[in-house]
């Protein structure tokens, strides 16, 4: 039995007790279990879910199969969204045995997709995984860049800054009205998501060291991050490639404006234009991080706003569709998606639909352009910073 | 091949049709094949209608190759794996609920359709399925058709299926029981002629595919309630269990030996290391302040009667030396074993976790799953246990419940692997070899029968004249054995 997947026995004994019972796919009782992996969406065959890339990887390590294109275009149909990881009775830890098949089939010399090819070569060579002349990755700030001695490090992430300026623009606003000494660096490099997520992890370690080092030389004790995919690389895999803990606390931004709620230190005042909204929660930071009272504490709290829930959240929330770098391998797959999730506003009763991601933001964003006419969508960092109240009034 | 994929092409459009080996490995094994030896389809499709899959029949038969269907595919047991290649009908999109008749209390489901939808569909109709201890992600169609324990097997009848509509290579699309009518719906299982749904339970898949099916929903009663009781051994238990059920008090009965009891409060703290007690090497003793085992008995209907019916089991209990254990004690003792029952029995849901997180505990072998006369299954108890003693590591454990009227029980003993597959590759052999004796060792000495088909072709091969006859019904409608020829059936 030799194979061409190279794991530990104890993967192979985790992935040999899949009954194919198919839940992996679907959400509970409370989504009226719908199904929520994108991958089962498109593909359709049982091999499109996470239990049935567990008899795929069973076959690559029992040899009965070869790494292929085929294999390949697979498995990036995967949106990392973890929807398998808290809906499985049975197996844990699907999303990073699916990223260990990603470097395998990178080991065993298949190409990538021409798209991933490119995400992959500008980050390794531009710290960002966009093509084209880049601006200067801190051009949005348009003011001096860092506080002599910073209470806390914005770290911004790559959509951010190149693609959903608004979204720091209103953190930093946030953060000037409250007083927050901040720094932000023009050394921030990528988290590494996109060479993780293709099968680099080796080479996304480098940058994460670089990151850690450059927040290190900040001085600054917190990082806050208005994204959940590099916050929870922060937290969960930046401590494994450095094998140490990392001398400063990882926060996002909701847990972050929470505490400042909770420390009286941010107060929401009435919005002028009240509005229904609701929540989507970023499949990064609520079944990434378990974070999901925090960002409807912080809506609920802000006056005017009239909260109104998704049908599917929290534990059942679905994919937008921009993860896991699907937008650019199978990106009518990414929209039918995020369709799909504005769709359910329809429900809501609501006109605004608040995410905590800024890539969730931009994919519901268009998405939105297209179904949902007179519809906003923004990042509870953006609605926070309409609502606040100048503290110097 | 060229040929069969031009055929398939013509039927299933590209999205619906497979060939790509990637795709097929999807389809080759499930826990309980061996490592190294799934074997793969050539091809595997997705039909949306019956008469999709009378054309498909038509070109298997035409080539003489091998059709598996798979409903949902969850399974334990290798029961929905192509054994011997060919083309499986993956029917995950067959799964439309035709009718919840409310009047007559059935619905007519297709096969790809999940507990999750059947129960979701009915909760809003004020009904219940009948639901087993399958995953809720599973096929009630293709389970009910296997004969299921669950929570309306003791007064109900244990199998749910009434009318049927199959696909046979030999004989055409066929209907059972009162569907047979095209006027008289689906409300019968058989009327004035010979019961034909009852040939396709239990036939694996080997004399066609069913494609649509009646199945018997059960009104919600205006209280369901969960009777616990508590017994130092399994005599009494039984005993129990046979009294609530002759007198038509419950609607299920199950008894759940510690070792089960201790497993979901495991289960329940997320935990996948056994606790010290299920490991220790005599399993017949319960640790100290723990019951030998748990009846539970399932009351639904008028409060009223609800209530007597307590009381009466409860008296029952105690004439036979158990005790009534309190809902608030259950919740206190085992409060994970106390919200699996309630969840199972009493809101009528798949419970999480469910049965199948046993699973990530521990390497899991499809139970010895037996069936056998109320007396006998005493001494098929003992015999377990002397077995257990001898020849497997703790933990195991065992649940016993009536089916069909409590003149037989189901009993189900579970043995744990703890280890990984490689360091107990050899202790996994030995097993599988002992339960392979078992069977026959329980049917000759004891008369229990498998409850389920575990591919042994001896035992098809004891059966006598019963055998010959449907050996000809097989060649019937399925002239060429195209149909599952890996269950070994046929």
């Amino acid at each position: 039995m030799e194979g061409t997947l190279h794991i530990n026995e104890n993967l192979y004994t985790a992935m040999h007790k899949c009954t194919r019972c198919g839940q992996c796919a679907y959400g509970d009782e409370n989504a009226e279990f719908d199904i929520l992996c994108p991958m089962q969406i498109k593909g359709k065959f049982f091999t499109f879910s996470a239990g049935g890339l567990m008899q795929l990887a069973r076959a690559l390590y029992e040899g009965k199969v070869g790494f292929s294109e085929s294999v390949r275009d697979i498995l990036y149909l995967c949106t990392t969204c973890g929807a398998c990881e808290v809906n499985c009775g049975v197996i844990e830890g699907q999303v990073d045995l699916f990223t260990l098949l990603k470097k395998e089939l990178v080991k065993s010399g298949v190409p990538l997709m021409d798209a991933h090819k490119m995400v992959v070569k500008n980050t390794v060579d531009k710290k960002a995984p966009y093509s084209g002349r880049l601006p200067d990755r801190t051009e949005w700030l348009k003011r001096e860049k860092a506080f002599a001695h910073p209470q806390v490090f914005y770290y911004v992430g790559c959509i951010s800054s190149y693609r959903e300026p608004e979204i720091p623009g209103a953190f930093v606003s946030i953060l000037d009205k409250l007083e927050i000494p901040f720094a932000v660096s023009e050394e921030e490099w990528c988290c590494g998501a996109p060479l993780f997520f293709s099968g680099y992890e080796e080479k996304g370690k480098e940058l994460g060291q670089h990151n850690v080092k450059a927040i290190e030389e900040s001085g600054a004790s917190t990082v806050v991050l208005t994204c959940p995919t590099c916050a929870m690389f922060f937290k969960k895999y930046y401590p494994q490639w450095l094998k140490r803990a990392l001398p400063f606390e990882v926060l996002h931004v909701t847990e972050f404006l929470e505490r400042l709620q909770e420390q009286g230190k941010l107060k929401l005042d009435a919005r002028s234009d009240p509005k229904t909204a609701t929540y989507h929660d970023p499949c990064h930071l609520g079944r990434g991080q378990d974070i999901y009272e925090a960002p409807r504490r912080i809506l609920r709290s802000i006056k005017g706003i009239q909260f109104s829930e998704l049908s599917r959240v929290r534990k059942n929330s679905f994919c937008c569709g921009a993860g896991g770098l699907v937008p650019t391998g199978f990106p009518s797959l990414s929209d039918e998606l995020a369709h799909q999730r504005v769709s359910e506003m329809e429900a809501t009763g609501a006109d605004l639909l608040v995410s905590s991601c800024p890539a969730c933001k931009e994919n519901l964003k268009i998405a939105a352009k297209g179904i949902k006419k007179g519809a906003e969508v923004l990042d509870i960092t953006e609605l926070v910073d309409r609502a606040l109240t100048d503290m110097k009034a | 091949m060229n040929e069969l994929c031009r055929a398939l092409g013509s039927v299933f459009p590209k999205d619906r049709v497979s060939w790509d080996e990637s795709v097929l490995a999807g389809y080759g094994a499930d826990s309980s094949i061996p490592p190294g030896s799934s074997v793969y389809p050539s091809a595997v499709v997705l039909p949306k209608t019956t008469e999709e899959i009378s054309h498909l029949l038509q070109i298997a038969d035409r080539f003489r190759i091998p059709v598996s269907p798979m409903a949902r595919g969850s399974n334990i047991a290798g029961m929905a794996v192509p054994v011997q290649g060919g083309i499986v009908a993956d029917l995950r999109l067959m799964n439309r609920i035709i009718e919840i008749n409310e009047d007559a209390a059935y619905a007519v489901i297709e096969p790809g359709v999940t507990f999750h939808d059947l129960s979701n569909a009915l909760k809003k109709a004020g009904f219940f399925c009948h639901l087993p201890t399958a995953a809720g992600g599973s096929s009630p169609l293709a389970n009910y058709l296997m004969r299921p324990s669950g929570n309306f097997a003791a007064r109900w009848d244990p199998d749910p299926v009434l009318a049927l509509e199959v696909v046979t290579p030999g004989a055409g699309i066929i209907k059972t029981g009162s569907a047979t009518f095209e006027t008289a719906g689906w409300r019968a299982r058989y009327h004035c002629f010979p019961d034909l749904t009852g040939l396709f339970a239990n036939a694996y898949g080997t004399l066609g595919i069913v494609t649509r099916g009646a199945v018997k929903i059960f009104d919600r009663g205006e209280e369901e309630r969960l009777v616990l009781t508590t017994f130092e051994s399994f005599p009494p238990a039984l005993e129990y269990m046979k009294r609530i059920v002759r007198r038509n008090l419950a609607e299920s009965v199950t008894f759940w030996t510690w070792g089960w009891n201790l497993f979901h409060e495991m289960m329940r703290s997320k935990s996948e290391k056994f606790p010290q007690e299920m490991l220790k090497p005599d399993q017949r003793t319960p640790p100290r302040g723990i019951a030998f085992g748990i009846a539970s008995a399932r009351l639904s209907g008028y409060k009223k009667v609800v209530e007597a019916q307590q009381e009466v089991c409860i008296q029952i209990a105690r004439e036979l030396g158990g005790e009534a254990m309190e809902d608030a004690e259950a919740r206190e003792k085992h409060p994970g074993c106390y919200e699996y029952l309630k969840a199972y029995f009493v809101d009528g849901v798949h419970p999480k976790p469910g049965e199948e997180s046993q699973i990530r505990a521990g390497l899991h072998l499809p139970g010895c799953l037996i069936t056998a006369e109320p007396a006998k299954l005493m001494e098929i108890e003992k015999y377990m246990w002397d077995l257990a003693e001898r020849e497997f590591k703790p933990p195991y454990f065992y649940r016993a419940l009536p089916h069909s009227h409590a003149r037989e029980f189901f009993f189900a003993f579970v043995v744990y692997v703890t280890g990984s597959l490689i360091e107990e590759r050899a202790y996994l052999q030995h097993l599988r070899g002992i339960y392979g004796r078992l069977y026959r060792d329980l049917l000759r000495y004891y008369g229990g029968v498998m409850f389920r088909y575990r591919k042994d072709p001896t035992f098809f091969g004891m059966t006598g004249t019963y055998g010959d006859l449907l050996r000809r019904i097989k060649k019937l409608a399925d002239p060429n054995n195209i149909m599952n020829p890996g269950m070994l059936l046929f």
